[in-house]
């Protein structure tokens, strides 16, 4: 009964009420996730300690967008009092989440910048299997885009040159293995080195 | 290792993922190699990352591991790999809540931060002041102040975002980073101007000043930051909001240049806040509207969107505001994105017209199960506000409701249903059988007890006053035999009510009560013992009391005096009446059901009840029986200001002077209200107020008891006077003076009314409770209602000696009723009522929707005023009528936007006119107080033949028809004239025929924004004596965008006149003027140029020798000229130049359009062609050129929408031309044209 009531405060207050101000704040996104095609987590941040603070919680709501999302590429969409907004790429999804009255225009710069950024990492291989095998890159490259809720960067290019990036391309695959296979620990650290 | 895992997993099919079957335990188990020296950093990395993604999956870290982990981790500080340094920082910011110890790294952090490794120094401080405390930071303080300043965007935002989360946790500590954020506000990176700006402002947030202050500063700087932009246009908003500006106000300014800003973001920031003005009228929405009309066509689904629900917004509060954009958003109920076409139609239902409400609601219905429960319950508002504009729907609207109903959905979705169906009940009763069938069925399998509850309540309440009552008793008693416990109870209390108010059912209802008193349940079986027991009495008074009507207590006053009662146990029972009534009036019910936490917290009167009971005077008073709003007693601009509040109890009154001393040097002392009564009411007490600081409010009380002996003695009058001690002070420290003086000071004249000793107690029904005060209290009195106007003397007399009948049906429904804003007033005069007017009919009819609450939605009253002849006793012979449709609200006036008056008297009545027939009619719509929006007045008028002496033999018509667009009829903003003189008027003419035609323009594609009608003006042969052996065309060609057609705006007018026709036009004098319309009141809207043209004979002389000027005035506003948007194009051919033509010097310049102020709406580009002689040299055989130029907006490109293409053809150069229109011949073309048209 009390959840009934205080979903329907929040609602009720995002849909019906207007002249509800919002208090101007840097806290612009409350979540941002990265599903795969079958909605699994790949990678999920939650800004606001308040908004689903518990993991249940959070798969549920990954859940729930993902079940209204995933068959129709819309861009954007309010689910559970929550702008949602998305954009996805052969077999990932990607989502950006803020509050009702949040700018939707800022929340989808947002995403941009994470896909064109994750985009030239991976070398426009937007895949789960390439974005899987450089999660490194991917958590590093969303830790420079958000920070705590704040937009701290919203330009690819800058998010690129401050992340610093190398590709785990398919040809140091082939060395690793090599060196893998001749137990060559030294030539492996030289190129942890160049990397 | 991992690699080769990979692989494997990868041709094992295509759902590999390194990381699936991962465990914990291994992962923690792999992390020792973190101790191997040397550090192996590709291993080392990748195990980082595996402990953030199981972090990232929710997996549970235990404080011991993940601390061991933690330490093994700070080892790799060693390794100088960048992206391994760097997922140490995010490893720590992750483990900071769950590892211990984590400060053990400040050290390693500090060092990063200061270091010269630009890289790691942003994320270094932001990874510190995640694990930073208090206490810490003061110690890393000095280097976060330099951070802050550094000259390294990335440094200072992230010193800057750092210190923003800081905040909440050591507000003393960044308060000192002020100045440093004030710095870095002025850095030319975006991002740090932003940050920068945010920072400031969560510091400053508290000090209202210090943010005008700050304000001003950046608004005047111009950032570049569109975030930032954002940003400021929130922090002015809500200052407006506080400061209560107006629109006159800088910030507003502020917020509306904004709309013109190159970037989307900020455009759209701008129109939401200007949108979510608690207190913005038509005229200040009007360009923020007009934006987010602009984006509803945008191919991007986020933007259209973001307008259409901002649209959504100001549908409800300003209905008129969008119907502007009806037509983009009839376009974007078929957007494939349901949630923007959800909106698009619900925005449609509150700004469309009755006729388009079925169309809407068939086309939301083919998706509404497609659509999430949040727009589903967007669409039943929606319809519920639409059942009150348009009740005649509701047919259409219960339908639509009883279908969503037996859909699936949520609780919410449902409510809404159920609350949006009984709103309809309450408004139509036509509805009422219907709705409550709909109710009925609903309630057969209903899964949500408080709807079922609801709903029998409802039931119990209009059911039994149903011309069938009978037939709902099943329903009822069939939720009784299946249902929970609370639902059987209601169903009990329903069935009751059809007991006490049909006596036919009686006997059927007790039999049902007497199988109800076997119900498992105690309230059921107690419910339904009580109402046997009292239907068996038969009693009205006892129903009416105990069925009808139930407790009309304050819930929280209730649950107050009942714990104070079993606190304080005595002897007494529990007195009923010593709890305080509820003060809620009814309609305000439904908001407050919305916030149910809110509904709880104490009323305004327990608020007082407990300040008043801590005065050692006041208790014994008894029980608080009533507090009444606020009385000033002085102005509200004066030295000291006093507001009363008063407080009845029982014998006493107490009267709470709240004063505000506005005088900052001076203290106020010992304050008193002293109270002369005028009747012999006593005071027994004065409580002063101890001190009275600048701008400090307190209150002091006087104590008064009401006379004992005379029980009717309810009202006097008091006569207040304020006695103090004054003493002097320093305004700025306020430091008093050791001593001070007597004073007083004069207050306003207090009056207690008999309004003061009455308490308002909620009757739910209220024809039960009419009937159980019994016929002895009744009363009948005539009154002389002196606010209602009369039109002239003569009939003020009959109106006098009648009797009125004033009856105010408030139209509201207790259940739904939030939108129920309009009270229904309806005032009958009846011609046998009123003796004199007896042989006539008179109605006054005021149906005038006004809020009784902010009065903000009251928008078009209407008041009909008919007097029918034989009434009016001077205009007997005559029908003379006069029609006032003037809307207006009575509150402020700010809405009144078309009244419209029709003013028609026939030709008996106006002597002068008898014999003919003069009808002026003025439908100008003005505004009688701004006059601003008065943008379309359209005028006729009409004189017949006999009237016009002089016109006499012949037929004269001038009419000028407002313009029209043939699709919607939405922009149709210009008059289009039409000029028809026919022969034997136009003496010089005569032997002519001489046809204007005004032919309205389209686009070839879509046809739809063609909104300017072009005009075609042809002159036959015959008119143009001198003419006929010239060819004369003149051609205006409409713009139009080949692409999409729809911004095709402005008409350009080509006007060619060939050598020959000169000639003859020597002899002759020609004017021919298309002037634009204009608004004759703001002339704000004034959109359009005029053009004039003038040949003048004399002036064609030259022309032959050629001086030719066509010019084209660009369209201009006469008061603010601030909508003048067209450039003026100059066309001049003169003499001198026309010689080098021939030999070819031509200079054609189109000047695009611009706005002078943000250069946004300036969508067209310039083309300027030039071909000065010595170029035309190698192209005199064949010049032609023919370019399309496709328009681009510079800004933001996407509103480029208008190729425009220039032809030209010089008579010299047309003989090529002819060839070259040819496709064939087009190979021809001399190389050195191309050359030509690749330099251009």
């Amino acid at each position: 009964m009390l959840s009934v009531s205080l979903d329907q405060a929040r609602y009720g207050c995002n849909l019906v009420a207007h002249g509800v101000f919002q208090e101007p704040s840097l806290y612009t996104v409350k979540a941002l996730f990265i599903l795969d095609n079958d909605g699994n987590r790949l990678l999920s941040k939650y800004y606001d300690p308040e908004l689903y603070p518990s993991m249940k919680e959070q798969n549920n709501f990954e859940k729930n967008v993902f079940n209204k999302t995933h068959k129709a590429d819309n861009e954007i969409a309010f689910l559970e009092g929550m702008t949602v907004v998305y954009k996805s790429s052969i077999d990932l999804f990607f989502y950006v989440v803020g509050s009702p009255q949040e700018n939707e225009l800022m929340l989808m710069s947002v995403l941009n910048c994470l896909f064109d950024s994750l985009t030239q990492i991976l070398r426009k291989n937007v895949e789960r299997r390439y974005l899987l095998e450089n999660m490194e890159g991917v958590f590093l490259v969303v830790d420079e885009i958000i920070d705590g809720g704040v937009i701290l960067e919203s330009d690819p290019q800058q998010v690129l040159q401050k992340v610093n990036y190398k590709l785990v391309s398919e040809q140091a695959y082939g060395f690793v293995l090599f060196d893998y296979i001749t137990g060559s620990l030294e030539g492996e650290a030289e190129r942890g080195q160049l990397l | 290792m991992i690699k080769k895992f990979d692989k494997k997993d990868e041709e094992s099919g295509s759902g590999s993922n390194p990381f699936q079957h991962l465990e914990k335990s291994a992962v923690l188990q792999e992390a020792r190699i973190f101790n191997e020296t040397p550090i192996n950093p590709r291993r080392c990395l990748h195990i980082l990352t595996k402990i953030i993604y199981l972090l990232n999956q929710g997996e549970h870290f235990g404080t011991t591991e993940a601390t061991e982990a933690f330490f093994a981790m700070t080892r790799l500080f060693q390794s100088n790999d960048q992206t391994l340094r760097r997922m140490c920082y995010l490893t720590i910011k992750e483990m900071a809540n769950i590892s211990e110890d984590v400060i053990i790294v400040t050290s390693s952090l500090t060092k990063d931060m200061t270091g010269k490794e630009d890289v790691y120094r942003g994320p270094a401080i932001r990874a510190l002041c995640r694990i930073t405390d208090t206490t810490m930071l003061q110690a890393i303080e000095r280097y976060m102040k330099q951070a802050i300043v550094d000259k390294v965007p990335s440094v200072s935002s992230s010193a800057l975002v750092s210190s923003l989360h800081m905040v909440k946790m050591s507000y003393d500590v960044v308060k000192r980073w002020v100045n440093e954020a004030q710095e870095a506000a002025s850095s030319d990176n975006i991002m740090v101007q932003y940050h920068a700006l945010g920072l400031l402002y969560h510091l400053r947030k508290n000090d209202r000043l210090a943010v005008s202050k700050m304000l001003n500063k950046f608004t005047k700087s111009g950032l570049k930051s569109p975030f930032a932009y954002c940003m400021l246009i929130r922090i002015a908003s809500k200052l407006l909001e506080e400061t209560e500006g107006g629109h006159d106000s800088p910030l507003f300014d502020f917020i509306e240049s904004c709309l013109r800003n190159k970037n989307e973001m900020v455009v759209y920031e701008a129109a939401s806040a200007i949108v979510h003005m608690p207190t913005c009228s038509a005229r200040e929405l009007a360009p923020a509207v007009s934006v987010l009309q602009l984006f509803c066509s945008s191919p991007k689904a986020a933007l259209r969107y973001a307008a259409v629900r901002t649209l959504n917004k100001v549908a409800m509060k300003h209905p008129s505001a969008v119907t502007a954009c009806n037509l983009d958003l009839e376009n974007l109920i078929t957007d494939s994105n349901r949630s923007i076409a959800t909106l698009a139609i619900t925005t449609l239902l509150k700004t469309g017209s009755e006729s388009s409400v079925d169309r809407l609601m068939k086309q939301i219905s083919s998706f509404v199960s497609e659509i999430s429960d949040e727009f589903k319950v967007v669409v039943v508002q929606a319809i519920s506000s639409l059942c009150q504009k348009y009740p005649r729907k509701h047919s259409v609207m219960m339908n639509f409701l009883s279908n969503m109903l037996r859909d699936d959905g949520g609780f919410e979705y449902k409510r809404a249903i159920v609350d949006c169906i009984i709103g309809i009940i309450e408004e139509n009763p036509e509805s009422k059988e219907t709705g409550l069938a709909h109710l009925c069925e609903f309630i057969e399998d209903c899964e949500h007890t408080v709807l079922a509850t609801k709903i029998l309540h409802l039931l119990g309440k209009e059911g039994p006053r149903t011309p069938a009552p009978s037939k709902y008793i099943r329903f009822i008693f069939n939720r009784v035999v299946l249902e929970s416990e609370a639902v059987r109870a209601a169903a009990v209390s329903a069935l009751a009510k059809f007991g006490a108010q049909n006596d036919d059912l009686l006997p059927s209802v007790l039999v049902l009560m007497q199988r109800c008193m076997m119900d498992s349940d105690d309230e059921v079986r107690d419910r339904a013992t009580f109402y046997m027991n009292v239907l068996q009495q038969k009693q009205k008074a006892l129903n009416a009391a105990y069925i009808f009507n139930g407790l009309s207590v304050s819930v929280p006053g209730l649950e107050k005096s009942l714990h104070q009662y079993t606190l304080d146990p005595s002897e007494r029972p529990f007195d009923m009446k010593s709890v305080p009534l509820a003060t809620t009036p009814i309609s305000e019910q439904k908001s407050a059901t919305s916030k149910m936490p809110e509904k709880m917290a104490p009323s305004r009167q327990d608020i007082y009840q407990e300040q008043l009971a801590a005065i050692l005077e006041f208790q014994g008073l008894g029980p608080l029986f009533k507090s009444s709003e606020a009385v000033q007693l002085t102005e509200a601009e004066t030295e000291y200001v006093v507001r009363c509040v008063k407080h009845t109890f029982a014998q006493h009154m107490v009267f709470q002077f709240d004063c505000t001393n506005t005088l900052n040097d001076q203290l106020l002392q010992k304050v008193v209200v002293q109270m002369e009564p005028s009747e012999s009411y006593e005071v027994l007490h004065y409580i002063p107020a101890a001190n009275l600081p600048y701008s400090q409010p307190g209150s002091c009380y006087s104590l008064v008891r009401l006379p004992e002996e005379d029980p009717t003695a309810v009202s006097c009058t008091f006569s207040c006077t304020m006695r103090y001690l004054v003493r002097d002070c320093d305004p700025n420290t306020g430091d008093p003076d050791d001593d001070g003086y007597d004073d007083e000071y004069v207050l306003e004249d207090l009056e207690v009314t008999v309004a003061d000793h009455i308490q308002k107690v909620l009757k739910p029904n209220f024809g039960a409770a009419w009937e159980e005060v019994g016929d002895e209290f009744e009363k009948e009195e005539t009154f002389a209602l002196a606010s209602v106007r009369t039109l002239d003397g003569t009939f003020c007399g009959p109106v006098q000696s009648s009797l009125w009948t004033v009856r105010s049906v408030a139209p509201f429904s207790p259940h739904s009723g939030r939108y129920a804003l309009w009270p229904r007033s309806v005032l009958t005069l009846d011609g046998t009522l009123c003796g004199p007017v007896q042989s006539s009919l008179w109605t006054v009819r005021s149906v005038a929707p006004f809020s009784p609450h902010s009065g903000r939605y009251a928008l078009w009253p209407r008041s009909v005023l008919t007097l029918d002849g034989t009434l009016c006793g001077p205009v007997q012979s005559s029908l003379w009528t006069v029609r006032s449709v003037a809307p207006f609200s009575p509150h402020s006036g700010r809405y009144v936007l078309w009244p419209r008056s029709v003013l028609t008297l026939d030709g008996t009545l106006c002597g002068p006119v008898q014999s003919s027939l003069w009808t002026v009619r003025s439908v100008a719509p003005f505004s009688p107080h701004s006059g601003r929006y008065a943008l379309w007045p359209r005028s006729v008028l009409t004189l017949d033949a006999t009237l016009c002496g002089p016109v006499q033999s012949s037929l004269w018509t001038v009419r000028s028809v407002a313009p029209f667009s043939p699709h919607s009829g939405r922009y149709v903003l210009w008059p289009r004239s039409v000029l028809t003189l026919d022969g034997t008027l136009c003496g010089p003419v005569q032997s002519s025929l001489w046809t204007v035609r005004s032919v309205a323009p389209f686009s070839p594609h879509s046809g739809r924004y063609a909104l300017w009608p072009r005009s075609v003006l042809t002159l036959d042969g015959t008119l143009c004596g001198p003419v006929q052996s010239s060819l004369w065309t003149v051609r205006s060609v409409a713009p139009f965008s080949p692409h999409s057609g729809r911004y095709a705006l402005w008409p350009r007018s080509v006007l060619t006149l060939d050598g020959t026709l000169c000639g003859p036009v020597q002899s002759s004098l020609w004017t021919v003027r298309s002037v634009a319309p204009f608004s004759p009141h703001s002339g704000r809207y004034v959109l359009w140029p005029r053009s004039v043209l003038t040949l003048d004979g004399t002036l064609c002389g030259p022309v032959q020798s050629s001086l030719w000027t066509v010019r084209s005035v660009a369209p201009f506003s006469p008061h603010s000229g601030r909508c003048v948007l067209w450039p003026r194009s100059v066309l001049t051919l003169d003499g001198t130049f026309c010689g080098p033509v021939q030999s070819s010097l031509w200079t054609v310049r189109s000047v695009p359009p611009f706005s002078p102020h943000s250069g946004r709406y300036a969508l067209w580009p310039r083309s300027v062609l030039t071909l000065d002689g010595t170029l035309c040299g190698p192209v005199q055989s064949s010049l032609w050129t023919v370019r399309s130029v496709a328009p681009f907006s510079p800004h933001s490109g996407p509103y480029a929408l208008w190729p425009r293409s220039v032809l030209t053809l010089d008579g010299t150069f047309c003989g090529p031309v002819m060839l070259r229109c040819q496709p064939a011949v087009t190979i021809a073309i001399p190389k050195a044209a191309f050359i030509l048209l690749g330099s251009l």
